[in-house]
């Protein structure tokens, strides 16, 4: 069970981190948390402090996916779970991550503004990417997608991975 | 919205209450094995005497002059967490001793920071729990009541350099001790007085409230509320009771060990957008958003469930009992209008943002400040900036 978890952790973390680039032209709670950071504001999210994290910076005012980086430097925030078991909560879509920040299963190293406005994203990219019923669980306003779930997914599977240096 | 029966809960602090509280230090650092410490302060504690008096009770140890800084400010700044944290070093020291109100004990929280992770620099450690090394023993004497830092797990440090304040929340900040002797809050005036009581009733509310309520913390914000209700007025009233002295600096550290561990909400968080868009004074901006933060937080029902714990506490069991338990979640808000009112007559606390120099011209910057402030996520349902905005217009 808990290889599958893991497996399921590793995709979706990857899907969340894509559809942060792909969201940005179409959302605009995701455009307006984008402006609130810095330019070349670079973010690191993990299953847990060992894993591997999932790299996103903002550049021209765009997200840049970089995918799964082992131990990457100049991060200005990275956001991993206590257990991977918490990860698989929020990504298996079983708990918000709000939720999760609350009851402290959640580590940030960094300025906490900015996680805040990272989390706001990653919320909205959860709504996006789970089923309506958590949507609406997780979000309290109406909540309308501006693309397709099929969509996303399909930009997100052949999404340009960022290569080099981050 | 979500329920979950999971929680953590962290108060590892010694607290020692009451009068005389202070006789206790020597044995307490023999236990801590502070010979040693590195005492941090302000002049105006110094000639209102207040650090002879603690000075007096560490009779058994040899304080060179050196040990103690007297030139901390209000706000905790990189510099000065630099120049003790090397003042530490150069002297040996072997444990820390804050005496003060929030500033102090956020420097103390950074010294003890940067000497223990064995950095010069501390931005690396800003966030939740990313600290991770073993720290240095740490004791704090409150000098108001109020502000729960003793028993708190977070600090702000300002990077003046950078012009952002940093926030460190790390169960590794919490003190090993607290000394909490009416001796060192007499001198607080009666305004002063009803502004930190507010700031630890403001605590109370929002643990009892927040996503994170949960059943320890709710304890410690029940015994602080009922504390508050009883005591506070009686306090401005009479800034020399002993009794609501004691009662009330317990409250706060119950109120801060409930809000270190259930969160902030709304009124917190727009309350430190105010203190930092417009420079007003955080208790002040608190007293003001307090009722309004309620009024919002009344349409969810389990803060409606939870407000009704406050009238009991607040108020006592026959108001409790003659009171619809539909109604009840109203009355408690009454009730903490009440006493807001009771502080106001008495001091002139005040009632609206306008009059503590908030501008309409910056509700945009405080809205925008608010909703990037972690304590909002914490609060009930999924705030916005509709919301704010409304509880600022209210408030104003």
């Amino acid at each position: 069970m808990k290889s599958l978890h893991h497996l399921i952790d590793k995709l979706i973390l990857s899907l969340i981190g894509r559809s942060f680039t792909i969201l940005t032209d179409t959302e605009p709670i995701i455009k307006k948390e984008l402006e609130y950071l810095p330019e070349q504001f670079t973010a690191a999210l993990a299953v847990e402090k060992e894993a591997p994290s999932i790299i996103v910076k903002k550049e021209n005012n765009k997200f840049k996916y970089f995918g799964y980086h082992y131990q990457p430097e100049n991060i200005d925030l990275r956001l991993y779970f206590k257990d991977e078991e918490f990860a698989y909560e929020v990504l298996g879509a079983k708990e918000g991550i709000r939720q999760a920040f609350s009851e402290h299963k959640i580590v940030l190293e960094g300025d906490l503004e900015y996680a805040v406005s990272l989390i706001y994203i990653f919320e909205v990219v959860e709504a996006y990417i789970m089923s309506d019923k958590f949507s609406e669980k997780i979000i309290d306003y109406k909540f309308k997608r501006n693309i397709s779930r099929l969509q996303l997914i399909m930009r997100a599977v052949f999404l340009y991975r960022e290569k080099g240096e981050i | 919205m979500y329920s979950s029966d999971y929680f953590e809960f962290f108060s590892p602090v010694k607290i020692i209450s009451g009068e005389h509280a202070l006789s206790t230090l020597n044995y307490e650092l023999d236990r801590l094995h502070v010979s040693t410490p590195l005492i941090l302060t302000n002049q105006s504690l110094d000639e209102m005497k207040i650090l002879d008096t603690l000075l007096s009770h560490l009779t058994k140890k040899l304080i060179n002059p050196r040990q103690i800084i007297k030139r901390i400010p209000n706000q905790a700044t990189i510099e000065i967490v630099k120049k003790a944290a090397q003042r530490y070093k150069n002297l040996e020291c072997d444990g820390i001793i804050a005496l003060g109100g929030d500033g102090i004990i956020d420097t103390a929280k950074g010294v003890n920071l940067m000497i223990s992770e064995r950095v010069d620099d501390l931005k690396n450690f800003a966030g939740i729990e990313a600290a991770h090394a073993d720290m240095q023993p740490f004791i704090v004497i409150p000098t108001t009541s109020g502000t729960g830092s003793e028993a708190a797990l977070n600090a702000v440090i300002s990077d003046q350099a950078n012009k952002r304040d940093l926030e460190f929340v790390s169960s590794k900040l919490i003190p090993d001790l607290a000394v909490i002797d009416p001796a060192m809050t007499f001198s607080l005036p009666p305004r002063l007085t009803a502004s930190t009581g507010v700031d630890a009733l403001v605590h109370a509310v929002e643990a009892y409230t927040g996503l994170q309520t949960n059943p320890l913390s709710d304890a410690y914000a029940f015994a602080a509320l009922k504390l508050i209700g009883k005591n506070l007025c009686p306090l401005v009233e009479d800034v020399n009771n002993k009794k609501s002295r004691v009662a009330m600096n317990n409250a706060a550290v119950m109120a801060g060990i409930a809000f270190s561990n259930s969160h902030a909400g709304i009124i917190h968080a727009v309350g430190d957008a105010c203190e930092k868009i417009s420079g007003v004074s955080h208790g002040d901006a608190l007293s003001v958003l307090l009722p309004h933060g309620m009024f919002y937080n009344l349409k969810f029902d389990y803060c409606k469930n939870s407000y009704q714990d406050i009238l009991l506490a607040l108020e006592g069991r026959d108001k409790f009992v003659d009171t619809e338990s539909e109604d009840r979640a109203l009355i408690a808000v009454n009730a903490v209008v009440s006493i807001l009112n009771k502080l106001r007559s008495l001091t002139g606390i005040p009632v609206t943002l306008e009059e503590i120099g908030v501008k309409r011209k910056d509700f945009d910057a405080i809205v925008d400040k608010a909703m990037h402030n972690s304590a909002i996520l914490n609060s009930a349902g999924q705030v916005n900036r509709k919301d704010i905005k409304s509880i600022l217009e209210a408030a104003f």
